[in-house]
């Protein structure tokens, strides 16, 4: 082929050039059905800073590591809750924090299971921790873990513990839930007046855990409980 | 375009002109200027000129690396575009670069399959350059180890690793020592000897005497001259000699034409004059003469009477 | 067909030994500690996070290994002039470019495939999980993402004057490419009829990479990934490979070396 002297391999190239670029232009239009367009811009952020929220989520966007940043912004949402200091406003931030981090990775289920979890049962702030499982359901509504937590939380609201424990047990039970819900459930039963049931979880939380503050919480509510036990016996019957 | 069967360049009225500058204010600069010039089959062609008289440029054109302003170029009968006509042609740029993490072997492997060499075909070939080149016993070793003779020595052996009947070099003893020079020379010497057609673009004088038989003088983007070596070397071109003889004798030499300074030990240096007729004027002077060398070569001293505008030899335009 | 194989082979030596297998090995490194830490701290869903940041580390180091090798031999190629005894051989520019980017695209298959596969046996062999069929179809999307990459970097450096010019095109493409899902919502906002158009030629222009980005989806409940997306996610990378390689193939038949 003579490109430097005869323009014939260049039109041969100028007319495939043309054609394949119609053709790639009509693909790209088709393929914005399977590319789900994204506002650049969360529309909701709350009480955390705009700025802050725009940059993180154009970082994610952008570089096409949306899931990297979404676990990685999850830590960050875990040392939130996690800083005694934040406890001054009742951890204020938590639920637009986990709104956020389920913005960047819907799938991730510990955002949801974890976040309602410290909303309802930890902060008693029910309603924004039943909005986080809700949205957590419409993204992954195959993933029954959710819907378990859903209900075991509306019996929780109306107080109704023995109905509450057979839905956070099932979930425990899958082997999928965090530490925090094991815990919950211990409460619960204590709650429903199982307190063999709530010593037989705290020990085993005592055992198996490597958290030298859960283990003081398990300690703690041990003896608590085998107050309760020795100062009424008939419980164990109830249970 | 026809031409001889026997040219193996034939560049026609060839121009190039580059543009600098910013667009709205451009600053043209004339690389090549209506250079014509033959090369023939099996003879080893000189292009001579200074730094940035247009030889790398020519050179560039007639590989198709740049597009000529005007003119035209033929290359072994055919266009360098052509896949035939390039499988025939060896090219060795100035201070060859190649990839570091490959070895010399490798190397010519990579430019021997560019040939459509494969097989044991192949391996018998980088064998025999490897030998002509004398880098067999380093073809192992990497390329960044080498040093600049053997890197040049390795470039010149995939410029021959598919047999060439032509081999262009530009500059190719640049940045040698001594010893690289006259291996490479010797090299040159046994390619001609083989019939392949070399055409070189040097600077370097010793060069081109030993090995071209033509040469063309290029400066500021035209060709000034194109001689036969043995013309130039047979001319009259006027060169300084220097004559060792006793203080005595170099008194009679006092006053001629040529002569230009007496050292105080006696030896005369002779301006301005040819071999013979420096060896006349000794001889009519009665001078014994212990010495004579010249302190430039023929070569030199045309070539910078060239570039000056003054043609020395009849042969002017020559072909051959 | 010969000496294009003869010229990625070569191409595929140079970088390999050019030590880019490092960065393989480095981004195993700090992708699996990212992916360990991670995974100890998120209360959960440990597979899914190794895998997660598995295709990521995929992705990035395939990324990293060809914006360097487009470094590495924009200097050996331009700046050192080694192109020029290449291309004075029988070889059309065409092969030399098409066989450049099979040689850039089997080093960076290498680099992903290799990292697929240590992940793949991390989650089985060590987590005790299985492999979702869609991790498999990620680092699929993903090679073909990084097909379309390659053949853009190197037609950037047929065009570019200088290797950082190169490297800031590519990496300037590769962040704008995924930010084509953000232009499609633009797309459906009210605007400037010029603006929209603008916006248009910019996402005919530029590659989506979105549409590769499976990795990102890959729990996604919603995601339909039929013989029809397959069909027209490889076509589209095909089409516009193509345009990109003969406008990098047109640059360099056209490429004046000074």
């Amino acid at each position: 082929m003579n490109w430097a002297t005869s323009e014939k391999p260049f039109k041969y190239a100028a007319l495939s050039l043309t054609t394949f670029f119609i053709l790639q232009v009509f693909l790209c239009v088709n393929l914005d059905k399977w590319v789900h367009p994204e506002p650049f811009e969360s529309s909701q952020a709350g009480q955390l800073d705009p700025k802050i929220v725009s940059s993180l989520r154009a970082a994610a966007l952008l570089s096409g590591y949306k899931v990297l940043v979404g676990h990685v912004f999850w830590i960050r949402v875990i040392q939130y809750y996690g800083d005694g200091s934040n406890g001054a406003d009742h951890y204020a931030k938590l639920y637009d924090y986990c709104r956020l981090a389920s913005d960047l990775n819907p799938q991730f289920l510990p955002v949801y299971t974890y976040g309602a979890a410290a909303l309802a049962y930890q902060q008693n702030r029910m309603n924004e921790g039943v909005e986080l499982l809700q949205k957590g359901i419409l993204a992954n509504p195959t993933v029954n873990n959710l819907k378990l937590m859903l209900a075991a939380m509306t019996y929780h609201n109306s107080e109704d513990y023995a109905k509450e424990i057979p839905f956070l047990e099932i979930q425990i039970a899958q082997g999928n839930a965090p530490t925090m819900l094991v815990n919950i459930l211990a409460n619960t039963y204590t709650k429903a007046g199982r307190i063999d049931d709530a010593i037989r979880l705290w020990r085993q939380i005592l055992q198996t855990t490597d958290s030298d503050v859960q283990k003081y919480e398990a300690s703690q509510k041990l003896k608590e409980l085998y107050a309760i036990a020795k100062k009424n016996p008939s419980e164990k019957d109830k249970s | 375009m026809t031409t001889p069967s026997n040219l193996a360049i034939h560049i026609k009225g060839l121009s190039k002109t580059y543009k600098t500058g910013f667009w709205f204010k451009p600053k043209i600069t004339h690389a090549l200027n209506n250079l014509t010039l033959d090369v023939y089959e099996k003879e080893a062609f000189g292009l001579l000129g200074l730094n940035g008289a247009g030889k790398t440029t020519a050179i560039k054109i007639i590989l198709g690396f740049l597009a000529p302003t005007a003119g035209s170029v033929q290359v072994l009968g055919g266009k360098i575009s052509d896949r035939e006509v390039r499988n025939q042609i060896g090219y060795l740029s100035e201070l060859p670069y190649f990839s570091r993490q490959h070895t010399g072997r490798e190397l010519l492997e990579y430019f021997g399959s560019l040939h459509g060499l494969s097989g044991s075909k192949l391996h018998r070939r980088v064998d025999e350059v490897l030998e002509l080149v004398r880098m067999s016993k380093a073809s192992r070793e990497k390329v960044s180890g080498y040093s600049k003779g053997m890197l040049q020595r390795i470039g010149i052996g995939q410029a021959l690793i598919g047999k060439p009947k032509l081999l262009i070099c530009d500059e190719p003893m640049s940045g040698l020592d001594p010893v690289g020079y006259k291996e490479m020379r010797d090299i040159f010497i046994d390619l001609k000897k083989m019939g392949t057609t070399l055409f070189l673009n040097t600077h370097i004088m010793d060069e081109v005497e030993r090995v071209c038989d033509r040469i063309g003088i290029l400066h500021g983007g035209q060709l000034r001259e194109v001689a036969s070596v043995s013309d130039i070397l047979q001319s009259s071109v006027h060169v300084d000699y220097w004559v060792d003889v006793d203080s005595q004798d170099a008194s009679r030499l006092a006053g001629t034409p040529f002569q230009k300074s007496i050292a105080e030990n006696g030896g005369v240096q002779i301006t301005g004059s040819s071999l013979s007729e420096t060896l006349n004027l000794l001889n009519q002077r009665q001078v014994k003469t212990k010495g004579l060398r010249p302190l430039s070569s023929v070569m030199e001293a045309y070539f910078l009477k060239s570039i000056a505008g003054q043609s020395s030899t009849e042969s002017g335009r020559a072909s051959k | 067909m010969r000496r294009i194989f003869c010229v990625a082979q070569f191409t595929f030596r140079e970088l390999i030994r050019s030590n880019m297998l490092y960065i393989w090995f480095l981004s195993v490194v700090v992708f699996s500690a990212l992916a360990f830490l991670l995974s100890i701290l998120s209360f959960g869903e440990v597979q899914k996070i190794f895998m997660d940041l598995g295709l990521v580390g995929m992705e990035f180091s395939g990324l990293l290994v060809l914006i360097l090798s487009l470094a590495v031999t924009y200097n050996t190629e331009f700046d050192q002039k080694a192109i020029y005894l290449q291309l004075a051989k029988p070889i059309t520019r065409g092969e030399y470019l098409l066989g450049r980017v099979f040689g850039f695209f089997s080093i960076i298959s290498l680099v992903i495939i290799g990292m697929g596969l240590f992940i793949a046996g991390l989650v089985t062999l060590v987590g005790g999980g299985q492999v979702p069929v869609l991790f498999v179809y990620s680092t699929l999307f993903l090679l073909i993402e990084m097909f379309v990459l390659t053949t853009l970097g190197l037609t950037f450096q047929m065009i570019g004057t200088s290797m950082v010019g190169v490297v800031l095109y590519t990496m300037f493409t590769i962040f704008l490419g995924h930010g084509m899902g953000q232009v499609d919502w633009l797309l459906n906002q009210k605007l400037a009829p010029t603006v929209k158009t603008m916006l248009r030629i910019v996402h005919f222009l530029l590659p989506n990479l979105e549409a590769f980005n499976l990795k990102d989806r890959i729990y996604d409940p919603n995601l339909v990934l039929g013989w029809t997306q397959w069909q027209e996610v490889l076509l589209y990378a095909f089409a516009y490979s193509f345009v990109v390689f003969l406008i990098g193939w047109i640059n360099l038949e056209k490429r004046e070396f000074m």
